[in-house]
């Protein structure tokens, strides 16, 4: 009975001594972030992939054209989300750059000494510079999606009311609107993927 | 020691190494969490802006302070005598100077309150300009607001451009103190005592162009916070 119960605790202890190194050891990892990125802007494309086909399709049913709307809703909202400051993204690339300036900075210091660490001070610098156009980039994109989503929220009611009118180019000039301003997302969203892979193939000097 | 009184010690010492680890866990994940809540006003950016670039005035302040005591330090230790006494305090300066530049390095990190403060006016600026953009051609003032914000746009863009050239010229300015620190302890050391000193001026002088970026930082901040706001019906 005791040794059953000494090598359950004694694994319970090693989980959760585990579980606190593990997190305390993890650094923040560009690879990381890209493949998240990534992620986010292939989800993207995907669900434009049969978009225009989708609009046409909905020509004649106002469900069909409710339920075009409410995919391309969720398909911003989970850009938005995917970026917002409480992300994973965000949250990765606030680390990695207080990690970079750290670095830059040790190795600045170092070069007091060593002139030899001032190219690879140099090379931080060039990595930091790349992430703050991700950072600022990211942060437009997040924007944009913001004010996207509350644009179909706001027209969702004039489409359908085109619809019922019996105007469905109306209803269809409206969701081809939407349809744009994803495209023009999605474009962003591949800027965004460009810098976040430039960022993590910046070298470093050994 | 009976078997149930050897578990209970047992039970209660992993209790106690699981509460350790958990605790561990816990003030882990709230440093964590410090890069991204480190201003969780997000009611309104252009107030936690505002309050940001005071304190970048303040820094700005202070390095401005602290380079004129440096020059009269430096007015001083040419008149001292003692060689000895001339390296001491020179090599203080600059150690002060380091740290004083280090500070402002802080103020305009990329991670700074300041640029979390920025993203967040900007985005509310390009949200509130879709948001006139949606509204019909006769709604007072559209067009003109619109205009209005997209300049505001742009010139949160500047700022952080300037932000980015202050942090670029302040890390080239520690560069220069660092490097100088050593040059003109060596000049001293073999008595060019009067050169080290015109050294050490010229190193000081030259951190005031940290402060005038950091001016026009402060002044494209208000401009933008000024711009931003749309013309009212």
């Amino acid at each position: 009975m005791t040794k059953t119960l000494t090598a359950l605790l004694a694994g319970l202890l090693i989980l959760t001594l585990g579980a606190a190194v593990a997190q305390g050891t993890r650094q923040p990892d560009m690879a990381n972030l890209f493949q998240k990125v990534n992620r986010v802007a292939l989800e993207l494309q995907t669900n434009l992939t049969d978009l225009e086909a989708s609009i046409q399709a909905s020509r004649d049913s106002i469900e069909q054209g409710g339920r075009v709307l409410d995919g391309m809703l969720a398909s911003v909202t989970r850009v938005q989300q995917s970026m917002a400051e409480d992300s994973e993204i965000w949250q990765e690339l606030g680390a990695l750059l207080e990690l970079w300036e750290e670095r830059r900075k040790a190795t600045l210091e170092r070069s007091e000494a060593n002139p030899a660490f001032l190219p690879i001070a140099q090379a931080w610098q060039q990595r930091l510079e790349t992430a703050r156009t991700l950072r600022n980039q990211i942060s437009t994109e997040r924007a944009n999606a913001t004010a996207l989503m509350r644009a179909i929220e706001a027209d969702r009611d004039i489409v359908l009311a085109y619809y019922e009118l019996g105007q469905a180019d109306k209803a269809i000039e409206g969701l081809k609107k939407v349809g744009a301003n994803l495209a023009n997302l999605n474009r962003n969203m591949q800027v965004i993927v460009e810098t976040a892979n430039a960022a993590q193939q910046t070298p470093i000097p050994q | 020691m009976t078997e149930d009184r050897v578990t209970s010690l047992l039970i209660r010492a992993l209790a106690g190494l699981s509460l350790c680890g958990c605790l561990l866990v816990a003030q882990v994940s709230a440093q964590d969490s410090g890069y991204s809540a480190r201003n969780p006003n997000r009611t309104n950016p252009t107030i936690v802006l505002e309050n940001e670039m005071s304190n970048i005035r303040a820094s700005n302040a202070q390095l401005d302070a602290r380079i004129r005591t440096a020059m009269e330090k430096l007015e001083e230790v040419a008149r001292l005598t003692s060689e000895d006494e001339k390296e001491v305090e020179v090599d203080s300066l600059f150690f002060t100077l380091r740290d004083e530049v280090y500070g402002v390095l802080d103020q305009l990190d990329l991670n700074s309150d300041f640029a979390d403060a920025l993203n967040r006016a900007k985005e509310g600026t390009i949200v509130l300009k879709s948001w006139y953009e949606r509204q019909p051609p006769d709604y007072p003032n559209r067009e003109q607001s619109i205009a209005q914000l997209e300049r505001a746009i742009q010139e949160y863009d500047i700022v952080d451009e300037q932000l980015n050239q202050s942090r670029t010229l302040a890390q080239e300015k520690l560069s220069t103190i660092m490097r100088q620190h050593r040059v003109i302890l060596q000049e001293m050391k073999i008595g060019k005592v009067l050169e080290a000193i015109a050294a050490a001026r010229a190193v000081v002088e030259g951190l005031n162009d940290i402060t005038t970026a950091m001016t026009v930082v402060e002044e494209k901040t208000y401009q933008s916070l000024k711009t931003s706001v749309p013309i009212s019906n």
